[in-house]
């Protein structure tokens, strides 16, 4: 059985040495696009999460 | 009345809360920005969440580590320890058993809020792995930690040059390859850590 083939990579390395990545060949467009119901979603997300507790979101809470 | 002297130098920070804030056609998303705008009782929460209405409004792209999403856990795992415990150290009280059923539940809706957040964004994901061998330079020339320098390696490894970062500790990063982007509130301080950086 021919070995398993190797997942092929998606960096590469620029001319100053760099790893580059490709991203723009995989971008995820969005699936809900109209205004009114984008909106709706925004803010159900960014309002579903209830508690009264508070963390410093830059340090994670680690502190 | 009229601001006396000179403006302030920008060196490439700017407040996307701003109301002449130009937003680029795509941007790096930090950790600290997204976790702010999720989590409804945090200081920075209204600016953080109108910022990712507009990077869906305006079709920007948003591009991130996959340790994001980690980090992102990492947070609400720890805001349901601060829930239970206000006042002790989190490191201390990391394993009580008591705080893993909340914890759970804020985890879910944390999972289910991001897939939201996604299906209105046009995004694209960087892997760890796949920025991994930038890192230790990164820690080396800029004394990151080790996770900041996955954020970092991954702009500079985007070849994207916008961040939306709520931490300071990025204007170690030279503008030219970092323009960072964080709230009103955090702008003046930045731009004073760039200024000590020597840029």
């Amino acid at each position: 059985m021919a070995a398993k083939r190797q997942k092929s990579t998606r960096r590469a390395v620029s001319r100053n040495g760099r790893v580059t990545v490709d991203w723009r060949s995989r971008i995820h467009q969005p699936t809900i696009t109209d205004p009114k119901k984008r909106k709706e979603t925004i803010d159900r997300a960014t309002s579903r999460i209830k508690t009264d507790a508070q963390i410093d979101t830059i340090t994670l809470g680690r502190d | 009345m009229a601001p006396r002297g000179r403006p302030p130098l920008p060196r490439g920070v700017f407040a996307f809360d701003a109301h002449d804030w130009r937003q680029p056609d795509a941007v790096l998303l930090d950790t600290s920005v997204v976790a702010e705008a999720l989590l409804p009782n945090q200081p920075e929460h209204a600016p953080c969440a109108a910022v990712m209405n507009r990077l869906a409004e305006e079709k920007t792209t948003v591009i991130f580590s996959r340790l994001l999403e980690i980090e992102l856990w990492e947070a609400v795992f720890n805001l349901a320890l601060r829930a239970r415990h206000p006042r002790k150290d989190t490191r201390r009280i990391r394993y009580d058993s008591r705080v893993r059923r909340r914890a759970a539940r804020l985890l879910a809706g944390a999972q289910e809020s991001w897939n939201d957040l996604l299906d209105t964004l046009a995004w694209s994901r960087i892997e760890i792995d796949e920025v991994a061998p930038e890192v230790p330079k990164l820690m080396q020339e800029y004394g990151f930690q080790s996770y900041d320098a996955v954020h970092a390696a991954t702009l500079l490894s985007s070849e994207v040059t916008d961040f939306l970062t709520r931490d300071g500790g990025f204007a170690a990063l030279p503008p030219t390859v970092a323009t960072l982007h964080t709230t009103q509130a955090r702008l003046v301080s930045t731009r004073a850590r760039r200024r000590r950086a020597g840029y």
